[in-house]
Parts: C-alpha cells; sequence; structure tokens
C-alpha cells in the first residue's frame, strides 16, 4: 500500500485513513509494520514537503528585502526564517538511519559554522584557525580565494559557486550553504555573549546606497544564491519520499523489521547523541554561545522543541502540517501497544516529558532567558532547564531501547555522545 | 566511530568498595581477583603517579609565575609533560570518580576543532572574571580547565605567561584546581564505594564486579579505536585531508608520546593483577591469550619505531601513512583479537569494532 499525501490532499487523506476503506489502516485491522512504514514515509513527504514551501516563502521574504533593504523588510526575513525552521526541524529524526536524507543533510542544516568564510566579523571572533585555513576568508569581501592550494574565482555569487565553496578545503565547518549560512546573513554574529540578545546585523548591510560592512551587493547576491540553493535543495528531498521517490523506496525495499530499526535509529539517535549530546549537553558542559545550534538568531529553543516533536511525530505516527492540517496513519505506537500497551503508554509519557521539557525553554527564551542565556556558567536555574532537557530525552531513549527489545530488531546502532556517558552525575 | 548505546544503570542495593576484600560479595565473581588486581597494580597507582606529577607541575608553575622567564618556562613544560604523560595511562578509563563533576572531560577536551579554549581563557582575561573563587570552577567550562588549558597557556604563543603576567595568575588558577582534582580522584578511588559508579538495572541480574569490569574492558575497546582513529588516522588524513594540528597535545610535541603511553599501559592491564586478564584467558583460551599478549606487545614494537617527528608539517602524507599503517594493522588486530578472547570468556561487549582497517 502505498498512500501519497500532497498539502491540498492532506486533510481528506488523514479522514481517509480513519473512515473508510482499503486506502487507510482500518480501526479494527491489525496495523502491520509495512502500514508504518508507508505512513512514515508519508509524514516524511509532508514535512518535506511544507520546508520547501517555508522556504519558498523565505525566498520571496529575501527578494522582497533585497529590493527595499529597511528594517520592516528585514525582520520580515528574519521572521520567515524561522517560520521555516518549524517544518524542517520536524524532519532531522529522518536524518539518522535514511543514508540518503543523511548524505544530503550537511548542504541544508550543517553546523557549527566558521562564519567568518562568508563575511565580515568582530575582533573577538580571531584571525586564525588550527583546523581550518579560511577560517576569516571573508567570500562577501573576496572576489578570488586560494583553497587548498588553487585559486577559486569568487567574483560571481552564485548557487553552483556555493556549493564548490561549502566544506572548502575539507573542513565541515566551512559552511557556505543551507539554514545557517543564510541565518548568519540575517542575523549578523550574535555579540552579546551569554547575555540576552541575538545578531543585530543592520539592514543598510545590504543597501548599496548606505552601505555598511562593505560589499553590500556582493552580501545581497549570497543571500539570494544560498536562498536559492536552499530550495533547491529542498525539492530533491520532498521528491526523495514522493510517489516513487528514492528514500521511500530505499526503506521499502529494506523490508518490515529493517524498515521499523530504520526508524527507531532515527529516534534514538536523534534524542540521545545529537540532541541532548551535540547540540544540548555539550553547551552545558562548555557554557560558550558557539554551541548553540541557531546562535545568530537565538532559535534554538524552537530548533530543539521542533526536533523532539519531530521524533514525538514519528512515534505516534502523525505530522501537523504548516496548514494546521493533519498527516495520520498507521503508527509505531500502535505497533507497540499491540504487544504491550504498558511500554507503549510509557513511551508517550516520556515524550510528552520531552515536549514539556522543550516548551520550558520556549517559555524561558519569551522573557528573555534564550538557550545561550540558559547554559550560562553561574545561570544554576538555566542550566537545570536544559539539564531537565536531557534528562528527558536520554529517558525516552531508554525506552526506545525497550521497544526495540520488544520488536525483536537487531543490529541497531544509536548515536552516542560521550557528553552523555554519565549525565546525572555531572550537576 | 559510532558507539553503541551505553545509559546510566539505575541502582541496586549494594555497598561495596572499590577495592574489594575477601569476604563480600563480590566473592560471587569469578573476577573479584582480577578486578582487585587492576584496581590495586593499575588503577590506584596510575592515579596516584597523576596526581603526584599534577602537585608537582602546580608548584611549578607557581614557582615559574614568581620568577618568570624561559628557563623556568621550560621547567615548567618538563613538568607538563610529565603529568600529561602520566594521564594518557589513566586516560583509556572513564569510569569511577572520574566521572564526576565532568572531570574526565575536564582533564582533556579535544580536538578544540572550534578553537573555545583559546578565544575562552582569552575571555576570563578580558572580563576579569575571578578564578580564585571556588565557586568560578564549580561550574566552568571544560574548555579552560586541566592539561588542554595549561598547555594552551603555557605554549601558546599570544598568552606569553612570561610577559603577561595576567596569564600567568590564570594558569596558576587553572594549575591549582587541576591538582585538587587529581588528588580527590585519587582519594575516591582509594575510600569510595563501587555503587557510587555502578549500578543495576531493577530488572538487570548480574554481579557487580563482573558488570564493572565488563565495562572496563568494553573502555578498553573504545580507546584502542580512539588510539587508531583520533590521535593518528584523523591528524594524518588517513580517510581525507592532513592536518597535524588535529593531534592530540601537537603545540606540545606529544602526540607520539602520548600514543606510546597508551599501547604501554595496553600491555600492562593485559597483566595487572596475580589473576590478570591474561592468567584468566590462559586457563580458557590459552592460544587466543597468547595471541593478543604477542599483538599487544607487536603494537609497542610498531608504534616505538615510528619516528619522532612523525607529527611534523615536513614528512608527505603518504610517506606518513605508510609508517603509519602496521601501527594501524597491528592496534586493529589486537582490538579484534580482545573483543573475540573476552566474548568467549563471557562478557557481552556492546562494541561495534570498524571495518577495513
Amino acid at each position: 500500500m502505498k498512500r501519497f499525501v500532497t498539502p491540498i490532499a492532506a486533510c481528506v487523506a488523514a479522514t481517509l485513513l480513519t473512515a473508510c476503506g482499503s486506502q487507510g489502516v482500518q480501526p479494527n485491522k491489525a496495523i502491520t509494520a509495512n502500514d508504518v512504514v508507508v505512513n512514515y514515509s508519508d509524514i516524511a513527504h509532508a514535512i518535506y514537503t511544507d520546508s520547501l514551501t517555508t522556504a519558498q516563502s523565505l525566498k520571496v521574504a529575501v527578494d522582497a528585502f533585497i529590493a527595499n533593504p529597511t528594517e520592516a523588510t528585514l525582520a520580515n526575513a528574519r521572521q520567515a526564517w524561522i517560520d521555516s525552521r518549524v517544518p524542517y526541524q520536524q524532519s532531522e529524526v529522518y536524518r539518522f538511519g535514511n543514508a540518503i536524507v543523511d548524505d544530503w543533510e550537511g548542504k541544508v542544516n550543517a553546523w557549527p559554522l566558521d562564519e567568518g568564510l562568508i563575511d565580515y566579523v568582530a575582533t573577538d571572533y580571531g584571525t586564525d584557525s588550527d583546523v581550518n585555513p579560511l577560517y576569516t576568508a571573508n567570500v562577501v569581501a573576496s572576489t578570488s580565494l586560494t583553497i587548498a592550494g588553487q585559486a577559486v574565482d569568487t567574483s560571481n555569487i552564485t548557487p553552483s559557486l556555493l556549493e564548490e565553496l561549502h566544506e572548502a578545503d575539507e573542513v565541515e565547518a566551512n559552511v557556505a550553504t543551507g539554514y545557517h549560512a543564510i541565518e548568519f546573513l540575517l542575523w549578523g554574529q550574535d555579540l552579546n555573549g551569554t547575555n540576552p540578545g541575538a545578531g543585530e546585523r543592520p539592514a543598510t548591510d545590504y543597501d548599496v546606497n548606505n552601505c555598511t560592512g562593505g560589499n553590500c551587493d556582493r552580501r545581497a547576491a549570497y543571500l539570494v544564491a544560498a536562498t536559492d540553493l536552499l530550495i533547491t535543495d529542498l525539492e530533491e528531498m520532498a521528491a526523495n519520499w514522493g510517489a516513487n521517490g528514492e528514500a521511500r523506496q530505499a526503506i521499502l525495499d529494506q523490508g518490515d523489521k529493517q524498515g521499523l530499526a530504520t526508524i527507531l535509529t532515527g529516534m534514538g539517535s536523534l534524542a540521545y547523541g545529537e540532541l541532548g549530546g551535540e547540540r544540548t549537553k555539550l553547551g552545558l558542559m562548555l557554557h560558550d554561545p558557539e554551541e548553540e545550534h541557531d546562535c545568530f538568531s537565538d532559535n534554538t529553543h524552537y530548533s530543539h522543541f521542533y526536533d523532539a516533536k519531530g521524533i514525538q511525530n514519528v512515534y505516534l505516527g502523525e505530522y501537523q502540517r504548516v496548514d494546521g492540517s493533519w498527516v495520520k496513519g498507521a503508527s509505531l505506537s500502535a505497533l507497540v501497544s499491540a504487544q504491550d500497551s504498558i511500554l507503549d503508554a510509557e513511551m508517550k509519557g516520556k515524550l510528552e516529558n520531552t515536549q514539556e521539557a522543550g516548551q520550558a525553554m520556549v517559555d524561558a527564551a519569551k522573557v528573555g532567558q534564550t538557550f545561550d542565556v540558559l547554559i550560562a556558567m553561574g545561570n544554576q536555574a538555566g542550566n537545570q532547564l536544559v539539564q531537565d532537557f536531557v534528562d528527558s530525552l536520554v529517558a525516552e531513549t531508554r525506552t526506545t531501547e525497550e521497544i526495540i527489545r520488544l520488536l525483536e530488531l537487531e543490529d541497531i546502532t544509536l548515536e552516542g555522545s560521550d557528553s552523555l556517558d554519565n549525565p546525572s552525575a555531572v550537576f | 566511530m559510532k558507539t553503541l548505546l551505553t545509559l546510566p544503570l539505575t541502582f541496586v542495593s549494594l555497598t561495596l568498595p572499590l577495592l574489594t576484600s575477601a569476604n563480600t560479595l563480590n566473592d560471587q565473581s569469578p573476577w573479584s581477583d582480577t578486578f582487585n588486581g587492576i584496581n590495586k597494580e593499575l588503577i590506584i597507582p596510575n592515579y596516584d603517579a597523576f596526581a603526584q606529577s599534577a602537585l608537582d607541575l602546580s608548584t611549578g608553575i607557581q614557582s615559574f609565575c614568581q620568577q618568570a622567564d624561559e628557563n623556568t618556562l621550560v621547567q615548567t613544560q618538563a613538568l607538563f609533560k610529565a603529568n600529561l604523560s602520566d594521564w594518557q595511562q589513566v586516560q583509556w578509563l572513564n569510569f569511577g570518580p572520574v566521572t564526576l563533576f565532568m572531570r574526565y572531560y575536564s582533564f582533556e577536551y579535544w580536538p578544540d576543532k572550534k578553537g573555545l579554549t583559546q578565544r575562552q581563557l582569552t575571555s576570563l582575561i578580558k572580563n576579569d572574571v575571578d578564578t580564585q573563587d571556588d565557586k568560578f570552577w564549580r561550574s566552568a567550562s571544560i574548555a579552560v580547565r586541566g592539561l588542554t588549558a595549561i598547555e594552551a597557556l603555557l605554549y601558546r604563543p599570544q598568552f606569553d605567561p612570561i610577559n603577561k603576567p595576567e596569564y600567568c595568575d590564570l594558569l596558576v588558577q587553572v594549575g591549582e584546581h587541576h591538582q585538587q582534582s587529581t588528588a580527590n580522584i585519587l582519594l575516591e578511588w582509594q575510600n569510595g564505594q563501587l555503587e557510587d559508579w555502578m549500578y543495576l538495572d531493577e530488572d538487570e541480574s548480574g554481579n557487580l564486579i563482573t558488570l564493572s569490569l565488563e565495562k572496563m574492558i568494553q573502555q578498553w575497546l573504545e580507546h584502542i579505536s580512539m588510539v587508531k582513529e583520533s590521535k593518528i588516522e584523523t591528524p594524518i588524513g588517513w580517510h581525507g585531508k592532513t592536518n597535524v594540528k588535529l593531534a592530540e597535545f601537537y603545540r606540545s610535541e606529544q602526540s607520539l608520546v602520548a600514543i606510546k603511553e597508551n599501547i604501554k599501559l595496553y600491555n600492562a592491564l593485559y597483566h595487572a593483577g596475580s589473576k590478570s586478564l591474561y592468567d584468566m584467558a590462559k586457563l580458557k583460551e590459552p592460544a587466543l591469550a597468547e595471541q593478543l599478549d604477542q599483538s599487544l606487545k607487536q603494537a609497542l614494537v610498531k608504534v616505538n619505531a615510528l619516528p619522532s617527528h612523525f607529527y611534523s608539517a615536513s614528512l608527505a602524507k603518504d610517506e606518513r601513512i605508510n609508517m603509519a599503517t602496521p601501527v594501524i594493522k597491528q592496534l586493529s588486530k589486537s582490538q579484534n583479537e580482545l573483543l573475540s578472547l573476552v566474548t568467549k570468556m563471557g562478557f557481552q561487549i556492546g562494541f561495534n569494532s570498524r571495518d577495513g582497517d
């Protein structure tokens, strides 16, 4: 059974799933692993399609800003970027386990980045790095660069040039493309350290008639090219999860057990190693704003919240689209419940706990305690709020492991994290 | 390296000293003598040495800062290297007291791909942070503690502790905190309870000693991967671009020394105690036990054959890879044999060794 959920058809499809015949999962029919994998693929398609449409909205806002660079149009572009993160972050649970996504993901959401590759930076940023010869290359200000001994013509800033510069010289921190490159171009560096406040790039950085920061035309060209490229990349991934898409086919071809293993690999790896460890716990250990995922915009609370939401979506087999409609279908939850309803209830509870812990960070951000402030040295209450989020992610991963055992899935490797080896002992 | 997820286990009501006695519950474990031997003859003496050289280093730093010149700097750097060498003897074990208060990660923050140590140390001085306050060290970033920070302050030209007393004062504070941490860990190893570090899940059965030893063996296996991949392969460009600055403690030129110390430790670990892992293996799997013993010895021979300038910029990539290949292969062989041996001896190790080395 394959279903194809388009934005327009989503509400209709959701109704069909619960109400009628052969296209949906009937309440009285036992849910199969294949049903779950198909619904998982449908949700992926919806999420990446939403990511694409919100990126297209971002492009509209960027174009309007470039045409008329004012603080108001800049604010609109920033808001469009924040909106675009809502669906995209919910897609991250698909990254681990699906090789097609993981191989592609670096183009759109690579982090952390050495922003000096892209544009001007403050003196505190420093001038050199042990690992990155392009630490302060400043593409916006340079019409040519030398990369690994080769001259590269950067006079025209185009999507293909940015692709060439991405991870230049085999350095991962040379992030030339994707959400975070665009974020930097919209906000600039956050120079507030662990104090409240995000990047404060002025709109005049794009005003060719009243240019601040120099090279306003090239900065605008960079922003446009990066946004265009983001759209192209998201088109590719949305298509990969479409009716005959490669990613959908790949997971369906794996067979039932391996398909479920892929789903659980994504859930556990994102919750534990990536989100709980690399993006959150490490921030607490280093107390450094560089450890903030959305470090220019201070939008990390929402990025983390929606990352966790994505895990919950996959377990519950549902996703609320940006237009408010729902994609719902056969869920891992139902499959688990059929064998062990107590374990299913436990998992739902753990996922909800994580949502509450994520919401607490969102609430804190609304009163100025953004993630970089929360992880500051000496902010005990803030640190604890972040630690609660980590703890809830660890707890849900423990239950994920129990589900893996229940379903008798083998050879699952969840991403680990050094910073989480003994989290309860740290504070 | 992808590691299998290991979550902290929950508590059961067992109370065992780290160094267990004959009449305690650990007698139920066939591994109690081996576990005690490793503790008594390897871990505690190595932490003792680490704490002692950290004290020497801290004292040396204080003397240096009272009369900072090139001579005293060189003397202090020598003390740093001695302490670093002792760290390499305990680095394999992220278990026990070192897991508390982020101390394992505080001894060494590496690789520092974003230059956080440099930036955060600079920031401490720029913002006039009171590093003499105990409260600071209770929550300080791991990037400004321990050997990583001390190396940066002693070797990075920008900090120049001879001519910049503010950085020398900071060095004194980092050194004192480092020394206190090592002394505390030693004390806790000597007097702590095993239950402080190891727990059984509510639905889990097993012997705490056996499980502890199992965890130690797992960490040994993972450390071999760390030596192969992070300490050797990555900086020399085994899978990509060469960047010797990614080597461990490259500023103090201790990268190769560190690896030699690690492999020396592997040999000692295998033979630690009156009923060592080697002794126990000889009883059950004599051929494999001997094979591993030879492999570990060979690993030491091969790493000792690397030239002292192995990590210097003057070597070509291919040349360096050719030199490293016998070491990498020998370490992989040792790792595979160790995994095979301990599995046959009944340990359940959740470890995936990498293919293709």
